[in-house]
């Protein structure tokens, strides 16, 4: 009853990955979004890591060291493009850039 | 449960190392409770316009604190994000370095020349967006 | 057992001459940063000449039982179609007007299409997840950079923050889906899995858990082939990129998205008889109507080339998923290998595509010109070899006899016939007769009206050169598949162990403290 399970760390690493989505949906700001998509990263790197301790492969773990490092570098372009963004229009309301219609 | 996933324990199984989890921080939430709680209720109030100022170290309080950075940090910032996480492979290569010999197979059936060679390509990557980062006058702080 | 890194000679090659080209463009001197694209050409057209094995190295990357094609025909592909985006982008990055080039960023351009391309080259030889999802990335990360700095209209910046924010969020559903294929199959290799999905449907015991983790992952990279559901992305980051890129996004995105959705489902083997595949299948033909009815019929609707092109992209990708859906036929009818016709018609599409995106860098000599339909209203007049290249390219998109176009969707619709999906090749053949109307509006614009206002081009040498081998090339393999057919074709591969594998030790049960 009150060990934890398989079960437990997915259910978290799905819930993680629920709020991120929903995050990215709803919010505006691109900052929050861009943190949206991390907290997703994170729960696939949780889930990673359940499976690999759960079927003893280590496999998961160093995708999650690969995963990492992308999320790492994607929120350096973020960070980049965010900057860049700034310094063109002085906001980051996602609402605020729409020059294309159609 | 699921018979193709059965129980993974990682964690102790009693309710009793729980509950000294919780007295910790009924013992910690209480103690700092009770401290805003007495030094509200005990202490003196004078209000002022002195008084009413953030506190800066005895000096005068001088602007917002919504300043702009300096677009300098944030570069600074990515490329010690990168960096840092680059960091991470490298952990994984000393943990089974000191298994080898030279030249010699080694435990992972990967001689250790073909897993330095890969450290070291690895390494020089790194070094072209080191090159690329300095080439590009990040790393000048005027 | 020894690393094969033997079969990666064309993208360590492309990757070396990025990570040169990317340093070069710091030169001091600006005649030194102006040779970027030099060396850039030079790598792919070496990187080509490596995938074709002119150098002694091997090209036949043995497969291992789970790949239903041959690997060399992407890196041939990639090296190919590389080379001509690099003459067609030419002059970039551009500063404000096509022309004047920002030779303060070339470095960067060259080197992250090189990148990008090195991604593309590698696709087809990956049989592990992570390895796959390495690959994805380092195809997209690049073209995220290339859009927002394309050009220095703040269009093309909007376009970059939208294509890489979603790209971000796609690349995290795909990546969830592989976390649950990995903890079903408990290994990241592809044969691994591929023995788990054997072994659970003989047994009829698919989890759940397994088969959300394809759809998770098909539907995440259908982001990659701008197909329904993450196709809304395509229109606006298409015209706000400048054209070359538009052009490479056309290319190296979707190619490496296909031999991902690819190599996902045959990690099923391709068995849409059994439960799990029953699913697939039916997921994949959804995909398939929808992109290819939505993207056609709103392709009516637009009046920007770039926007009708970028809805003709997801139109094309529904066709292609068509091809799948029929999966890989029966052994004794060759006809009926709808992967074959997918990988044959990715080819054929990135040729005519680059050949008809060539012609509008052509002629869009200023800013924001011949990107309205009005702009190219008669072009034929004074420029009547640019639109006559630019008309074959638009007949072979739309499917005319005698181009690549036609052929390609021939195979589709032969292999929809053959694995019995009927409705589905009648619904190919009414979306190619709407696809031919905006098409023909194009061509219509080009040759029926008088021009509004005098044309200025882009006179650069490559740019002519890429645009007159993608036509021939359209023309020649739409007479004469068979060169194309043969790489594409899996028939007469050796079979062995993958091609990069390293054992991993036998895991120890984690021991902390002490």
């Amino acid at each position: 009853m009150s060990q934890i399970e398989l079960y437990h760390y997915l259910a978290v690493g799905a819930i993680l990955f629920g709020i991120g989505l929903v995050g990215f949906m709803t919010r505006r700001n691109l900052i929050m979004m861009f943190l949206c998509t991390e907290i997703m990263f994170q729960g696939v790197a949780l889930n990673l890591i359940a499976f690999s301790r759960f079927h003893m492969n280590p496999a998961g773990q160093s995708f999650v060291i690969f995963l990492l490092s992308i999320a790492a570098s994607e929120a350096a372009l973020a960070l980049g493009l965010v900057v860049l963004l700034f310094r063109r229009r002085e906001t980051l309301n996602a609402d605020e850039w729409s020059e294309m219609q159609g | 449960m699921n018979s193709l996933l059965p129980s993974l324990s990682l964690a102790a199984a009693s309710y009793n190392e729980w509950a000294v989890l919780g007295l910790l921080f009924v013992i910690a939430a209480g103690f700092a409770a009770a401290n805003v709680v007495l030094s509200t209720s005990l202490g003196p109030k004078r209000k002022g316009l002195i008084k009413d100022e953030p506190y800066e170290s005895g000096m005068n309080p001088v602007g917002d604190t919504k300043q702009r950075f300096n677009v300098r940090f944030y570069l600074v910032a990515m490329i010690f994000l990168v960096f840092d996480v680059e960091v991470l492979f490298l952990i994984p290569f000393i943990t089974i370095f000191p298994q080898y010999d030279f030249l010699q197979l080694g435990a992972y059936g990967i001689k250790f020349g073909v897993l330095f060679a890969a450290v070291l390509t690895f390494m020089a990557i790194i070094l072209v967006a080191y090159l690329y980062a300095w080439g590009k006058g990040v790393l000048k702080w005027d | 057992m020894e690393l094969h890194v033997k079969f990666l000679v064309p993208e360590i090659i492309l990757l070396v001459a990025a990570c040169v080209v990317t340093l070069l463009g710091l030169a001091r001197a600006d005649s030194t940063r102006k040779m970027t694209q030099l060396i850039a050409a030079l790598a792919t057209a070496l990187a080509f000449a490596a995938s074709l094995g002119l150098f002694g190295n091997p090209i036949a990357v043995p497969q291992s039982t789970h790949v239903f094609f041959n690997s060399q025909y992407i890196t041939i592909l990639a090296c190919a179609i590389g080379f001509l985006s690099v003459l067609s982008s030419w002059d970039m990055p551009a500063r404000g007007e096509p022309g004047q080039t920002d030779s303060n960023y070339r470095g960067e351009f060259f080197g992250m299409m090189l990148f990008s391309l090195a991604g593309v080259a590698m696709i087809g030889k990956v049989n592990d997840l992570i390895w796959l999802f390495l690959v994805l990335e380092l195809v997209s990360i690049p073209t995220y950079i290339m859009v927002a700095t394309g050009r220095s209209q703040i269009i093309a910046q909007e376009a970059g923050v939208k294509y890489f924010f979603l790209g971000a969020l796609a690349a995290a559903i795909f990546l969830f889906g592989f976390s649950y294929l990995y903890g079903f199959a408990g290994s990241t290799r592809f044969v691994d899995i591929a023995a788990a999905f054997t072994a659970a449907s003989t047994s009829h015991t698919v989890p759940a858990l397994a088969l959300i983790g394809l759809l998770m992952a098909i539907i995440g990279i259908s982001y990659k082939i701008a197909a329904v559901p993450l196709h809304f992305y395509a229109p606006d980051v298409y015209q706000g990129a400048a054209t070359p890129v538009t052009a490479f996004l056309a290319f190296a995105p979707k190619a490496a998205g296909f031999v991902a959705i690819i190599s996902i489902v045959s990690l099923t083997g391709f068995n849409y008889a059994s439960s799990t595949g029953s699913v697939l299948q039916t997921l994949l033909t959804v995909m398939a109507i929808l992109t290819m009815t939505l993207g056609n019929v709103l392709a009516l609707l637009q009046r920007n080339i770039k926007r009708i092109l970028a809805y003709s992209s997801i139109a094309h990708s529904g066709y292609m998923l068509v091809g799948l859906v029929a999966g890989k036929g029966t052994p004794d009818s060759p006809m009926s290998d709808g992967i074959t016709a997918t990988l044959f018609y990715l080819g054929g599409y990135a040729v005519m595509n680059l050949g008809a995106f060539a012609m509008l860098i052509y002629l869009q000599g200023k800013a924001d010109a011949g990107e309205d339909l009005d702009d190219l209203a008669g072009v034929s007049k004074d420029h009547p070899a640019a639109a006559l290249l630019f008309t074959l390219c638009l007949f072979s998109l739309i499917g005319m006899p005698a181009t690549i176009g036609f052929l390609g969707k021939l195979y589709i619709v032969q292999s929809a016939l053959a694995s019995g999906h009927g409705t589905l090749a009648v619904i190919v053949v009414i979306n190619a007769a709407i696809a031919a109307a905006y098409y023909l509006k194009i061509v219509a614009a080009m040759y029926l009206r008088d021009p509004l206002y005098p044309f200025v081009v882009r006179p650069q040498f490559p740019l002519k050169v890429a645009a007159l081998v993608c036509t021939f090339a359209v023309i020649v393999l739409g007479i004469m598949p068979a060169p194309l057919l043969n790489v594409t074709n899996k028939a007469g591969l050796p079979s062995g162990p993958p091609a990069v594998h390293i054992d991993m030790p036998t895991p120890q049960p984690l021991v902390l403290g002490n």
